[in-house]
């Protein structure tokens, strides 16, 4: 492998891009574009803006994102590391931007800005500047201690609660927080720390879900949509009209694609019997259109691009340039693994996109602005080797 | 310490990557789960969820004479409805329908406009018309064809086919009683739609082919049916009655030829009542009262006093049980004595000195009435249950009315005395007939009935009707005698009126005045067979209330000369009986 590499770097003029990457990357980036005409396309019938005006926004943000990727890939990771704490700052700061007039509410919740048009989920700020203070942040403070342990443990909670609170948003919350224990557990030396770590965070997990469902009745809690989610998970059938319908309408999706699906563009659920087709239930669509084949071959995809992932942190040139990066792949791998277990209901509805095939363009801009960075570690990896 | 770092990172970052591909296959086997094993579950509940159902009416099964005459059919109307979200130009749908529909504006507007997936505008739409609307392509307005039942002969046999209503099922009649095998099976499309309800372009539909209903062959033959409801208005309108029945039926099986009871009513138009526009002067119970009686079928759903044609009952009892022969002598001076009533013979003078067999044809009260005090309570109960008049006939139409008899403990002479030329007690026409063929076919009961097979689209017969027959009600001698007798009465006696040359036909007259006795009013009828020695054909004509003349000799008894100098003829060409023997 490494000396494949080298060969290939010298090939390149001593530049390396992992092309499989790469490749499967812009895979996907087709595949969701292919989704997302499909279903614009009955969108488009319906409404004024037609199909090239909603479609058109898509490919604008990834020509946009590809190019800022290009770019990333040559800066310097170091540069980064410089910034040191104020990437804390910049993380807050788009979520007290929140209370100005740049804010915009879609669908009763604030989560976004209107900047020069453009509209950006903060939360996505938030979470790329929080991997670059982590990552310093973990290289700088000792592990081998429980009072650092917990220190690190900590300081992503004023985070966590800004977006939790401000937006309104938990499942970008429980992202970044998801991101942060990644990183934590694979900086800390202590195996006891990680490990007693994920027991708890796993028992939490189970014990939170449980509890809700053994001791609540879900009548005094009409008003949470949290607590419902969590029955209607439980028991979707029988919320199929309130807070199941959604995971219902997934599930007729899916279960209704067979082994090759109906084909592109012929889903049915996708004409307003589910609700965010294009966004968190992408995958319900595609599915449908293109069946357990179809599902099955993006589950590769995705796997395979961790792989990838996995194996430039295990090249990283630094411990900052690996920790960035496993914070990349746990932000990728969180929200893959996420989303599908939203889909198939396996967990309680939380609204995660799919990364490169729900539709979103500033998500799209920033899932590859991370993958630039990955190409930015990889290239400073394999280029000390060389 | 920072390469320690780095190979404890790899390790770990290792560690998690197989976390992750731990829960990607986590997620492949829900994948799994939910498409391959659930897969029909959730596409069967999805369809379900996006397919809207239009039902496809079915052709209701023809009803046709023996002869393959169709005498009920359906017309292909449309039933005009809108669609909601597919309207684009609300005003002008409603324009269009108002006009085209003759629909005023207060109706339509509201249906057009009410937010459902479909809305009915008017069914039993005529063709044309629907086309047309068709033709004016305009979006959200459909026409779906369906069947509306026709009746090409209006009037004719209205009382036994009955109608249907505005699902096209049974109302009264056969209609009614056939319902399962005429009704058929109604198909639906299923159509696969948004969450809004419209229709999905390029979807296929699923459409389950509605099954037409069986067609029912009766045993009716229409020409003599026709025939009988002309003789009957035309009996009705010569002698001024309120209503004439005719029933004229194969004493041998139960088939029924004809079955008229006029007035009838327009099997078209069947709320209609005469004169028309009378049904506004009505209150809502007085209208349904008078569409009930309109549609009441005389012939089965009524009793009444069957008078002297009863005789033949009470000659079957005492010559079954030895009481008399023919040849005993009788003597009529006018009138007879039952305890201390004085029962008038309808000839005053009195018949004299006479045989049974005389008496029988001069239809004499005093004659009848000695024998049936003869007989006894006990023994004339005794043959009335035996011939089965207790018993409804069993006729394939519903509604039959039963038996009115004294209750046998409170028969005393009197009672009996005028049961014995059938007054005072009341049963069916159709009961009188079949009562009758069995008397004369040598003791078999019959059961009466209009249904005689179905036959599905190609023309196979799906089902054959059969019908109960019981035999030795009454023995094959006392059945030859009594027809000699009956014979006897139209070639020399009462019946004469009834008699043909050439053709042999035996039968019983009738006039039974009707209660109150005060009234004044009649029941004139006459029972009549053919060939007397080997009946093929009976027949039953009951007039009521004639104006003028009102004996049953006089009256009904021409109807049914006038009818078997027709259909005898007729019947013998049609060789129905021969053919069933075949």
């Amino acid at each position: 492998m490494e000396n494949d590499r080298t060969k290939k770097d010298r090939k390149k003029s001593g530049i390396y891009v992992d092309f499989l990457m790469l490749l499967t990357v812009l895979v996907l980036i087709a595949i969701g574009m292919v989704m997302q005409y499909s279903i614009q396309a009955f969108r488009g019938s319906e409404a004024e803006t037609g199909i090239i005006a909603a479609l058109g926004i898509q490919f604008i943000a990834t020509i946009l994102g590809l190019a800022v990727m290009i770019a990333v890939a040559f800066v310097p990771i170091a540069m980064y590391k410089k910034v040191d704490w104020i990437w804390y700052l910049i993380g807050f700061l788009p979520l007290f931007l929140l209370f100005t007039p740049l804010a915009k509410t879609e669908n009763g919740a604030t989560r976004w800005l209107n900047l020069f048009g453009v509209s950006v989920q903060v939360a996505e700020i938030s979470k790329i500047a929080m991997m670059f203070f982590y990552a310093t942040f973990l290289c700088k403070i000792k592990l081998d201690n429980i009072k650092g342990f917990l220190i690190a443990l900590f300081t992503p909670a004023p985070m966590f609660l800004g977006v939790l609170l401000i937006s309104n948003n938990l499942s970008s919350a429980i992202i970044i927080y998801g991101i942060c224990v990644v990183m934590l557990c694979i900086a800390c030396p202590k195996k006891s720390y990680v490990f007693g770590l994920i027991a708890i965070i796993v028992l939490a997990f189970f014990g939170l879900l449980g509890g809700i469902l053994l001791f609540l009745d879900p009548q005094d809690w009409q008003d949470d949509f949290r607590i419902l989610r969590v029955f209607a998970w439980a028991d979707p059938e029988s919320y199929s009209s309130g807070k199941g319908y959604q995971v219902m309408q997934a599930l007729y999706a899916i279960g209704s694609g067979g082994l090759f699906g109906k084909g592109i563009g012929k889903s049915i659920q996708k004409l307003e019997y589910m609700p965010e087709a294009e966004n968190d239930m992408i995958f319900a669509v595609l599915c449908e259109e293109l069946g357990a084949f179809g599902g099955f071959v993006v589950l590769v995809l995705f796997a395979f691009m961790i792989f990838r992932f996995l194996n430039v942190v295990n090249h990283a040139k630094d411990l900052y340039s690996a920790l960035l990066a496993t914070g990349i792949m746990a932000h990728f791998s969180i929200q893959v693994v996420l989303n599908i277990a939203v889909a198939t209901n396996l967990i309680p509805n939380t609204g995660v996109s799919l990364p490169f095939i729900s539709d979103g363009g500033s998500a799209m801009v920033f899932l590859l602005i991370e993958v630039g960075l990955m190409m930015a570690i990889a290239r400073e990896g394999t280029k000390r080797k060389s | 310490m920072q390469d320690r770092n780095k190979t404890r990172c790899k390790r770990m970052a290792t560690l998690y990557g197989c976390v992750v591909m731990f829960l990607f296959l986590v997620l492949a086997v829900r994948l799994f789960y939910i498409m391959i094993i659930q897969g029909e579950h959730y596409s069967e509940e999805a369809r379900q969820q996006q397919e809207r159902e239009r039902s496809i009416k079915a052709a209701r099964g023809k009803i046709t004479d023996r002869n393959g005459v169709v005498i009920a059919d359906n017309l292909t109307v449309c039933t005009v409805s809108v669609v909601h979200n597919q309207i684009e130009d609300t005003e002008r749908v409603i324009k269009v329908l108002c006009e085209e529909l003759s629909l005023t504006e207060e109706y339509v507007r509201p249906r057009v406009e009410k937010r459902s997936s479909m809305e009915k505008i008017r069914s039993n739409v005529d063709k044309t018309i629907g086309d047309r609307i068709r033709s004016y392509e305009l979006a959200g307005v459909k026409v779906d064809e369906d069947y509306k039942r026709y009746y090409p002969y209006g009037e004719t046999a209205s009382k036994i086919l009955g109608f249907t209503g505005s699902d096209n099922q049974g109302i009264i009649g056969l209609e009614v009683k056939y319902e399962e095998y005429l009704e058929g099976e109604a198909g639906t499309i299923l159509t696969v739609t948004n969450a809004r309800g419209e229709e999905v372009e390029n979807e296929a539909e699923h459409r389950i082919e509605p099954i037409k209903g069986e067609d029912l062959r009766l045993t009716l033959d229409w020409n003599i049916q026709e025939y009988c409801t002309q003789l009957a208005m035309l009996a009705m309108e010569e002698h001024e009655a309120d209503r004439v029945s005719v029933i004229v039926m194969n004493p041998r099986n139960g088939e029924l030829y004809a079955m008229a009871d006029v007035p009838e009513f327009d099997l078209n138009s069947p709320y209609d009542l005469t004169p028309i526009g009378i049904e506004e002067e009505l209150s809502g119970e007085d209208y349904q009262n008078a569409l009930n009686s309109m549609w009441r079928n005389g012939c089965i759903n009524d009793t009444y006093e069957p008078g002297s044609t009863f005789k033949m009952v009470t000659a079957a009892a005492a010559l079954e049980t030895g009481t008399v022969t023919p040849e005993d002598p009788f003597f009529c001076p006018g009138y007879i004595m039952v305890e201390d009533r004085r029962i008038r013979c309808h000839d005053t003078d009195g018949h004299g000195s006479e045989t049974f067999a005389v008496g029988m044809m001069n239809s004499c009260n005093p004659v009848f009435i000695s024998v049936g005090l003869k007989l006894g309570v006990d023994t004339f109960y005794e043959y009335f249950t035996q011939f089965g008049l207790f018993q409804r006939t069993g006729i394939d139409l519903p509604g039959e009315a039963g038996t009115i008899m004294h209750a046998k403990e409170n028969m005393g002479p009197v009672e009996l005395a005028t049961t014995s030329f059938g007054q005072s007690f009341q049963i069916s026409p159709i009961q009188l007939v079949t009562t009758a063929s069995m008397l004369i076919n040598g003791g078999t009961r019959v059961t009466p009935h209009l249904a005689k097979e179905t036959l599905k689209e190609d023309g196979s017969i799906s089902h054959i009707f059969t019908y109960e027959e019981t035999t030795g009600h009454v023995s094959e001698e006392t059945s030859a005698t009594l027809r000699m007798l009956l014979e006897k009465v139209v070639s020399e006696g009462g019946g004469k009126n009834a008699y043909i040359e050439g053709w042999s036909i035996g039968g019983k007259t009738a006039t039974s005045q009707t209660l109150p006795r005060s009234s004044g009013k009649y029941i004139s009828s006459f029972i009549g067979f053919s060939p007397a020695e080997n009946p093929e054909v009976i027949a039953l004509v009951v007039i009521h209330n004639p104006k003028g003349i009102y004996y049953g000799s006089q009256t009904a008894a021409p109807v049914v000369k006038k009818l078997y100098e027709n259909i005898l003829p007729y019947l013998e060409g049609m060789n129905y009986n021969e053919q069933r023997v075949q």
